[in-house]
């Protein structure tokens, strides 16, 4: 077929798609006139209530926040100061810098949203220096009671694509910097011991090539076999090269533009892959429980109650 | 009086059980401004993001598949680059063409094959976009096939061009089947048009075996999508239960039957074989929701038009990996005859594979849905309509009985006072 024929089929189906059919410049202008829409609607969330007011300025970041929120709003910096220093260092999403915008909500717990709505209450915004209009920039709502937690989570989902594609796309979701620690760690250590794919009981007995494969960070070692960790496996892998990196692990990475996730391990711990996954494998290990979760003094326990309430109950009826 | 008291207590917890379900909504609070804003937000990027799809879909399509359209070839595709730069490289995505190409053995010569990656960057006009199209653009005629994949990548900071291996695999699938048994016979070539070749989005049938599950991380067997409002207040089988708040809505969607499967992809999965055929044949859903596109661009959930106003009696198409669970079942060679069939689809079913299409997919959706994460993790009833079977009246009868005997011995004794 010649190569003027191959188009034929082509611009057949192309012309009778066109006639009365959508056009590429028809929907660029729908998300031109979208935008400008949603922006307008978003400005005015955050323009119209002039309260909004700088609160505190640390390290490059400013915190600013509606009166009402003022306290709520300083302590989770707090929070938020710590956690990123521990986690990011001094890595910035942008070098414009970024701006985090949160509304806080209440009636969250269970017994004020019974039949109740949630109401937004105010609104904090975190911005990061230099604040250009190139600045990477996200909104979120937040109970104020979790705000600390939402401050964290949001700044690391700005922060996740400079990461890299490799690396975004094997960690597969933003990393679970919500949970604290010892959940994460339990967490995982449940979904390493109880995984029940080959490579993955290969791992649970102490082969590292095959946790490297469960992991996704190399290919299979041989052709049979399957199984494959959650992501929260592999974050809780990446969050573990980043403690033992210490502060600038972030950044190490980001300047490495690692081609493979197991380089970005390697630029954040300062390890070898092999070293890391070693130390890792232990630190999931050590945290097997040792005991089982029925005790003979618990079961004592349980059925000396339950023998009293029995016994308790006979002596106590009025019948006969 | 504490007698008096504990009599009434049975009564009005009976009462109140009976009453919740007919609870009417409460009043609830007037919207905010900022609460009004914040949903107008929400539905405009919904619709932002449906704009920015399709323009990149539809741009690419007009001006980047034509030229590669002209470099298509038989075999394994090419691959172009547009708007990365000429430095640009892509050694993963030619790596897993070799890898694909290399399982698929002998090809249709009239079948051509190419694959154009573009940078849908200048479609997101400092938006995010989600999902962005991947899919292909498919010509079918004078004996032969044209398909050109349409993925959109990421150019790397060192200098490579990534794409999702997935989303690579998922666009590559109706030109791999096209490419390994050559255009469709009229009757398929129908249904993929309609359905925009929904259910060949997969590639595992080159290299999977027969035991793997397919769709991703545990998907549903029929598509179920959650769109803006569709846990709104007006979800119909619960509706009674609605009224008392969002925790008793949370409550009763926990326990209530998967809905999302829709009453024919339940029906199928209880084993209502003209249920499954139903699923499988209608085309109205992809059809209705890209309305307006271009007839030759495949399928891609970022190119639906939403809200989609599906109801429970919306026949949702089967998940992306039909076709490929198909051939990994029941080998290649049943399938080539069931791909080049003129007769009707389900005539042409019955012939290739000497089952019934109803049957077959039936157990699909039987082995998919109990390896889907929603079993797993949330188990909960298959269910549709009135399921009371002959033996619960008698076990309810039985026990009854029990405790009528029981109350009336209990009876029966002096009380002391």
């Amino acid at each position: 077929m010649s190569r003027a024929l191959v188009l034929v089929p082509f611009l057949a189906a192309a012309l009778a798609g066109t006639a009365g059919a959508q056009d590429a410049l028809a929907w660029r202008d729908s998300v031109i006139r979208l935008t400008a829409e949603v922006r307008a609607v978003r400005d005015s969330l955050v323009a119209p209530d002039s309260t909004v007011v700088e609160i505190e300025r640390r390290n490059g970041v400013v915190l600013s926040a509606t009166p009402p929120q003022k306290d709520a709003a300083a302590r989770a910096f707090e929070y938020f100061t710590e956690q990123r220093a521990r986690w990011f260092g001094a890595a910035l999403p942008s070098p414009g810098g970024f701006r985090l915008v949160v509304q806080t909500t209440t009636a969250r717990n269970i017994f004020t949203r019974f039949g109740d709505v949630d109401r937004w209450t105010g609104v904090i915004v975190l911005t990061g220096l230099p604040d250009t209009a190139d600045s990477a920039h996200a909104q979120r709502a937040a109970e104020l009671e979790d705000l600390g937690s939402q401050l964290v989570t949001g700044f690391s989902e700005l922060m996740f694509p400079t990461l890299g594609v490799p690396t975004t796309l094997w960690l597969g979701d933003p990393l679970p910097l919500h949970m604290a620690d010892r959940d994460r760690r339990y967490l995982a250590m449940y979904m390493v011991m109880t995984s029940t794919g080959k490579a993955e009981r290969g791992c649970a007995e102490d082969k590292l090539e095959l946790c490297a494969f469960a992991l996704g960070l190399r290919v299979a070692p041989s052709s049979d076999l399957t199984g494959a960790y959650p992501p929260l496996v592999r974050a809780d892998l990446f969050l573990t090269a980043l403690e033992i990196g210490g502060p600038e692990a972030w950044s190490r990475i980001v300047a490495a533009h690692p081609a493979r996730p197991e380089a970005a391990l390697t630029a954040a711990s300062g390890l070898t892959a092999d070293s890391l996954l070693a130390r890792w494998k232990n630190r999931i290990v050590a945290l097997r429980p040792v005991e089982g979760p029925l005790q003979p003094t618990t079961a004592l326990l349980a059925a000396g109650w339950v023998g009293a309430l029995l016994l308790g109950t006979l002596g106590a009826s009025r019948w006969r | 009086m504490a007698v008096t008291l504990r009599r009434l207590a049975l009564p009005a917890l009976v009462l109140t059980a009976v009453l919740i379900p007919v609870l009417k909504p409460g009043t609830r609070p007037v919207p905010t401004e900022s609460e009004r804003r914040l949903e107008r937000v929400q539905l405009l990027r919904q619709r932002l993001n449906v704009a920015g799809v399709r323009w990149g879909a539809l741009a690419e399509r007009d001006s980047g598949a034509l030229p590669a359209m002209v470099d298509a070839r038989s075999g394994r595709p090419g691959v172009q680059l547009r708007g990365f730069g000429a430095a640009a490289v892509a050694p993963e995505v030619n790596r897993i063409l070799d890898d694909l190409w290399s399982r698929l053995g002998p090809v249709d010569s009239a079948v051509r094959v190419a694959l154009l990656i573009y940078n849908d960057d200048p479609y997101t006009f400092r938006q995010q976009v989600w999902g962005g199209y991947s899919g292909a653009s498919i010509s079918l005629g004078n004996g032969g096939a044209t398909c050109v994949v349409l993925l959109r990548g990421r150019l790397q900071r060192d200098g490579r061009v990534g794409v999702g291996k997935g989303r690579l695999e998922d666009a590559l699938g109706p030109c791999t089947l096209l490419a390994g048994f050559g255009p469709p016979g009229p009757t398929l070539e129908r249904w993929l048009g309609t359905t925009r070749y929904l259910a060949a989005g997969s590639t595992a049938w080159l290299s999977r075996s027969r035991s793997f599950i397919d769709g991703g991380r545990g998907a549903m067997p029929w598509m179920a999508i959650y769109d803006y409002g569709s846990y709104d207040d007006d979800w119909p089988p619960i509706q009674g239960l609605m009224s008392t708040g969002s925790l008793a809505r949370e409550i009763a969607q926990l326990l209530s039957p998967p809905y999302e499967l829709g009453a024919h992809g339940l029906r199928c999965t209880e084993g209502d074989v003209a249920a499954c055929r139903r699923g499988v044949l209608d085309t109205t859903v992809i059809s209705e929701a890209t309305r307006g596109l271009p007839p030759d661009l495949t399928y891609a959930w970022s190119l639906l038009d939403y809200p989609l106003n599906w109801t429970l009696g919306t026949p949702r198409p089967p998940g992306e990996w039909w076709l490929s669970d198909l051939i990994r079942d029941q080998g290649r060679e049943k399938f080539a005859r069931f791909w080049t069939s003129s007769a009707s689809f389900e005539q042409a079913f019955q012939v290739a594979f000497g089952e019934d299409l109803g049957a077959w997919t039936h157990r699909w959706s039987v082995r998919q849905w109990e390896n889907s994460w929603f079993e797993k993790y949330s188990p909960s009833p298959r269910l549709l309509g009135a399921t009371l079977k002959p033996s619960w009246p008698l076990l309810a009868l039985g026990w009854s009985g029990v405790a009528l005997m029981l109350t009336a011995w209990v009876a029966r004794r002096r009380q002391v006072t």
